[in-house]
């Protein structure tokens, strides 16, 4: 079993400092205390070619940071590249090819104008899908036509995922957009796939998140208080939205889930970090994973069940959608999180006897997932 | 609409493969009608489109397709 015993991560937002200088700033906590023992890196990143002009950024970043003589590799896997290079560290420390992987997610976006990412983003999609015109956010409003039909769900809840998710982020230090939004804001922001609002996809955000991870046999020597990966796995589906036959069903983040909490034998977890770019997207990944009833998960975010104080809370970090979406950064920020919690080190936002949590990392539209489960035992 | 169709089992694509699931290579392609089942105006499309993108999820016969939206007149 692998546990991680150090987090650290930067504010996300609209920031001046380099890829390199990002990257920096996350690890360098993990670094000053643990850098002796590290004998592997994983950067997690997926545009820094076509946003910063840089290829063989793994190399370029750790010898920036003079870990140069440390093996490195990067791991791209779009929006999901968080997950999987945790997945990869994991793999690493249970084949016993590394002993100490720093993990470090990084990727500076507000290089470009939003339509010139959203059409760099949309280069996931297979070409005649995209000579539509579609991207990953007008996907998101095919989901919710479907999902509103479907179980006759009313519009606004799909909206309070931002007012709450925007509650959340105004309590978090490291979050984009620290401002609470009421129903109002959210509904009468501008449509950017019609009904979805702006307000209810993530912005354009420059972070980094860092994560130490080890064996659990020698995670009591880095840290008093490690946190414990114990389950984690990967699901995968279609690139082709039109291979999908119901937009419902999540596939790889149902497969991820299942499996993952089989081997962590956790029957529920105290909270949860999902990828929500877009609203409709927490509540159908909810509903993938078990913890909100299928078709019914609309009806939670209506009751408040969902909040930092429910009974099943949903990304209490502000989610992407209010915390931010540096691509690469955003699956490792997510168990930056859940290290938080389970430590009871999360302040405002803390779950109250968090002992397992869930966090999903995401790539393309559910194209694949990663599932990790994490608990305050072995 | 062009839809992509195994010649082996039948299975019709949107978006071409160079393998069908059941293991062939070889498609024909096949003009089918098709029926709306979900529209989205999208205001902020990707760079490249027009300012404002219409676009429809249908179905062709047995396949799920994309389709530019608005009238079809
Ligand atoms: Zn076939």
């Amino acid at each position: 079993m692998v546990a991680i015993v150090d987090a650290w991560l930067t504010p996300f937002g609209k920031r001046k400092e380099s890829l390199f200088d990002l990257a920096k700033e996350s690890s360098l906590p993990l670094i000053r205390k643990f850098r002796d023992a590290i004998d592997f890196v994983i950067i997690s990143n997926s545009y820094s070619g076509e946003f910063n002009g840089i290829s063989g950024v793994n190399n370029l970043i750790s010898t920036y940071l003079s870990l140069e003589d440390i093996p490195s590799i990067r791991v791209d896997n779009t929006s999901g590249s968080g997950g999987s290079a945790v997945l990869v560290a994991k793999s690493f420390l249970d084949s016993g090819m590394a002993r100490a992987v720093l993990v470090i997610g990084v990727e500076k976006m507000s290089t470009m104008k939003t339509r010139d990412v959203t059409s760099v983003i949309s280069s996931l999609l297979p070409p005649r899908e995209r000579s539509v015109g579609i991207s990953v956010p007008s996907l998101a409003s095919l989901m919710t036509r479907e999902y509103l039909d479907r179980y006759r769900a009313r519009r606004e809840a799909i909206a309070e995922v931002a007012v709450k998710n925007h509650r959340n982020g105004a309590r978090n230090p490291f979050a984009h957009i620290r401002k609470e939004v009421t129903l109002s804001d959210v509904l009468s922001s501008p449509v950017v796939a019609d009904p979805l609002t702006q307000y209810e996809f993530c912005p354009i955000s420059d972070g980094s998140a860092s994560l130490l991870l080890v064996r659990d046999e020698e995670a009591l020597s880095f840290t008093g208080k490690p946190v414990y990966i114990k389950g984690m796995a990967m699901g995968s589906d279609s690139s082709h939205i039109t291979d999908r036959e119901d937009l419902l069903e999540m596939r790889s983040v149902k497969r991820a889930g299942e499996l993952a909490m089989k081997f962590s034998g956790v029957e529920r977890v105290d909270f949860a970090e999902l990828h929500d770019m877009a609203t409709i997207l927490e509540i159908v990944e909810a509903e993938a994973l078990g913890l909100l009833r299928k078709g019914e998960g609309w009806k939670y975010y209506l009751e408040g069940r969902t909040e930092v104080n429910g009974d099943m809370p949903i990304n209490t970090s502000g989610g992407l959608n209010s915390k931010g979406h540096p691509i690469g950064a955003s699956g490792v920020a997510q168990l930056v999180e859940a290290f938080h919690q389970i430590r009871g080190e999360a302040g405002e936002r803390q779950v109250k006897d968090a002992r397992t949590g869930l966090s999903l990392s995401m790539a393309g539209f559910g194209n694949s997932a990663t599932v990790t489960v994490v608990g305050d035992e072995p | 609409m062009i839809v992509y169709v195994c010649n082996s089992c039948g299975k019709g694509y949107f978006e071409p493969r160079g393998i069908c699931k059941c293991g062939s290579d070889s498609f024909r392609e096949e003009e089918r009608e098709t029926k709306r089942l979900h529209c989205v105006k999208l205001l902020v499309p990707p760079a490249g489109f027009p300012e404002q993108v219409e676009f429809c999820l249908s179905s062709a016969g047995d396949t799920r397709v994309l389709e530019l939206g608005g009238s079809r007149e």
